[in-house]
């Protein structure tokens, strides 16, 4: 296990270091200087030495390879750069706005994790049935469903027509505030998880041993929770830490219909007002949060399947 | 022939037995239909409004799905919407299958470094959300439909040079390859004869799923005001106007995301088909 790990983590070093080249080439590719972005579009453009020595200034001028390396280095350093538009360390921006999106993914995470999983075996046990076919439709529907668009209806039904809960903001994470963006973000979130479930449960109760376990006259509950379940549920593992990058993408979209005042929205917000270095920063801090999940997922598969390991 | 016949005749009647396959292909087909015609089945104009009156209409005989801020007419704007959702889900997907299936191919059948660097780009690229990374680029071209295809298209071929790679590693040692190779085919015709159509099964399910994705996407993106721009009817940025007036008039929001909702279901329905009927696994499990 320890070389697997091992192995796993040497494997993630080029991925981290691609990452940031190419968010930092993506972001040398706008048009326009650094200074010239951080002005007033509305206001008269500087005279042609005051912005040469400002790029001197602030090390622009140096040839992109070193600016790259010195950007690395800052990284390693946990400096993602420097924001014109908040005056503020990127880094520092980022883990303000973390909690609430944090707090959102894992509420969400959760939800969908518990419904799509006991959807998923409800609809396996009961194969070719009614339930199967309710969880197969909400499942299809759930893959389907624009995320922003099921969230606005969700505001609409329950805070403009019913009044029940607020419709924005995050009330510093309040339970009613959390309860609507929850929904919105776990339901496509769910509705995958019980489809791999009921596919991945379908197969391993066609296996010997659990006819096995079956014909030596095991109660049904137990041969579906003591025997099928266990094993069901590793492929479902992967599923998940590989659909977190969907989790990521989808809470951009929630957290901007319901204004929830996490990263997603500070990304949205920066690209709206040409803030390059947080985007930047944000982009990158987000895709090493994913890398960090689908190690953590790898390392949980092959903990569990002892064959992985091996390969 | 007479075989060659019946196999075909059985994938029809399997594809007819499938009911996930005949609604997705109806579903696509009528789409389709709807893109195409739009000028004859759109009751109005959908850029122009006949007068500012008619603002905020709700759904009524003259307009089928009400009216929206500017007085146009919300069931020709869903309807020519249909257009532009239709060409991104195609164009993203023959930018993706492109270079996918090239760079697979190249890294499947030459190994070595070519496949090196290959295979850490696309691991580079899925260390990125799909969304956030179309996200940034198109904050680097700018707002607009043209560069949500570039973005769009330049997120999606990661898993298709995966699969195909995958296929093409498994294949090349085939019999029949090397057969191809002794008899002195050259590189290229055996990639494109030999090795490509054996790849074309599962990719063509992945674009199919791929194509209901880009959809998506391009909504989202349009939502958040980084697609279409205005006066364009992208569904995404109907929702995104409309959601300020979701008190008044919910019909501005509420069709364009469930034209949304049907087509991307549509492609997802007929994706689903085409697994179960391509997918030999699967296959041996239906007939069990």
């Amino acid at each position: 296990m320890f070389h697997y790990i091992a192995r796993r983590m040497v494997q993630m070093l080029p991925v981290l270091i691609g990452i940031t080249l190419v968010a930092f080439i993506l972001m040398n590719l706008v048009p326009g200087t650094a200074i010239s972005m951080m002005m007033d579009p509305r206001a008269a453009p500087l005279p042609a030495d005051v912005e040469a020595r400002l790029l001197e200034h602030y090390g622009f001028t140096d040839p992109l390879p070193i600016r790259y390396l010195k950007f690395l280095g800052n990284a390693l350093r946990g400096d993602l750069g420097f924001s014109f538009r908040f005056n503020q360390l990127v880094s520092i921006i980022v883990l303000e706005r973390l909690p609430p999106t944090m707090l959102l993914a894992f509420t969400s995470g959760t939800l969908a994790v518990l419904l799509g999983v006991f959807l998923g075996i409800l609809a396996a046990l009961h194969r070719g049935r009614i339930l199967d076919s309710f969880s197969m439709v909400f499942g299809l529907a759930g893959a389907s469903m624009p995320v922003f668009w099921f969230g606005i209806l969700l505001m609409f039904l329950f805070s403009v027509r019913l009044g029940w809960l607020p419709a924005s903001g995050w009330g510093s994470g309040s339970v009613s505030h959390l309860i609507l963006p929850t929904l919105a973000l776990g339901y496509g979130f769910a509705a995958i998880i019980a489809r791999v479930t009921r596919s991945s449960m379908l197969e391993v109760l066609s296996m010997d041993y659990i006819v096995t376990a079956r014909s030596k006259g095991l109660s049904e509950r137990m041969v579906v929770y003591k025997h099928a379940l266990k094993n069901a549920l590793i492929p479902v593992i992967t599923v998940i830490g590989g659909q977190v990058g969907r989790l990521l993408s989808g809470a951009v979209l929630t957290e901007t219909v319901f204004s929830w005042p996490g990263l997603g929205r500070l990304l949205v917000d920066s690209i709206q007002h040409r803030d390059l270095p947080t985007v930047q920063g944000s982009l990158i801090f987000v895709a090493f949060v994913f890398v960090l999940v689908n190690l953590v997922t790898d390392l949980t598969y092959a903990f569990l399947d002892p064959r992985v390991r091996f390969e | 022939m007479v075989r060659e016949i019946q196999k075909r005749a059985g994938w029809m009647l399997r594809f007819l037995d499938h009911p996930s396959a005949i609604i997705g292909t109806i579903l696509v087909s009528v789409l389709v239909l709807v893109a195409l015609l739009a000028p004859l089945m759109a009751p109005h104009d959908p850029y122009e409004a006949e007068s500012l009156r008619d603002a905020y209409q709700s759904p009524s005989q003259l307009f089928p799905f009400g009216t929206d801020g500017l007085g146009r007419c919300v069931l020709s704007r869903v309807i020519f919407g249909t257009r532009i959702s239709l060409t991104v889900g195609l164009v993203v997907q023959g930018i993706s299958l492109f270079l996918g299936i090239t760079l697979g191919l190249w890294a499947g059948y030459w190994e070595g470094w070519v496949d090196d660097i290959i295979s850490n780009a696309t691991n580079v690229m899925f260390g990125f959300p799909n969304l956030l990374f179309a996200l940034a680029i198109v904050s680097v071209l700018g707002p607009g439909l043209y560069n949500v295809f570039v973005a769009l298209g330049l997120v999606g071929w990661p898993i298709i040079v995966r699969l195909v790679r995958g296929q093409t590693l498994s294949i090349k040692h085939k019999g029949y390859v090397e057969a191809a190779r002794a008899s002195g085919c050259s590189h290229t015709f055996i990639l494109l004869r030999h090795i490509l159509p054996q790849c074309l099964p599962p990719v063509l399910v992945m674009a199919t799923m791929g194509i209901a994705g880009a959809i998506l996407a391009e909504a989202g993106l349009s939502f958040l005001g980084l697609g279409a721009q205005p006066p364009h009817p992208s569904w995404g940025s109907m929702i995104a106007r409309g959601r300020e007036y979701i008190w008044q008039a919910p019909w501005i929001t509420a069709f364009p995301g469930a034209a949304i909702f049907i087509t991307v279901l549509g492609f997802n329905l007929l994706g689903d088909g085409l697994r179960d009927l391509l997918d030999p696994r699967i296959q041996s499990e239906r007939i069990r």
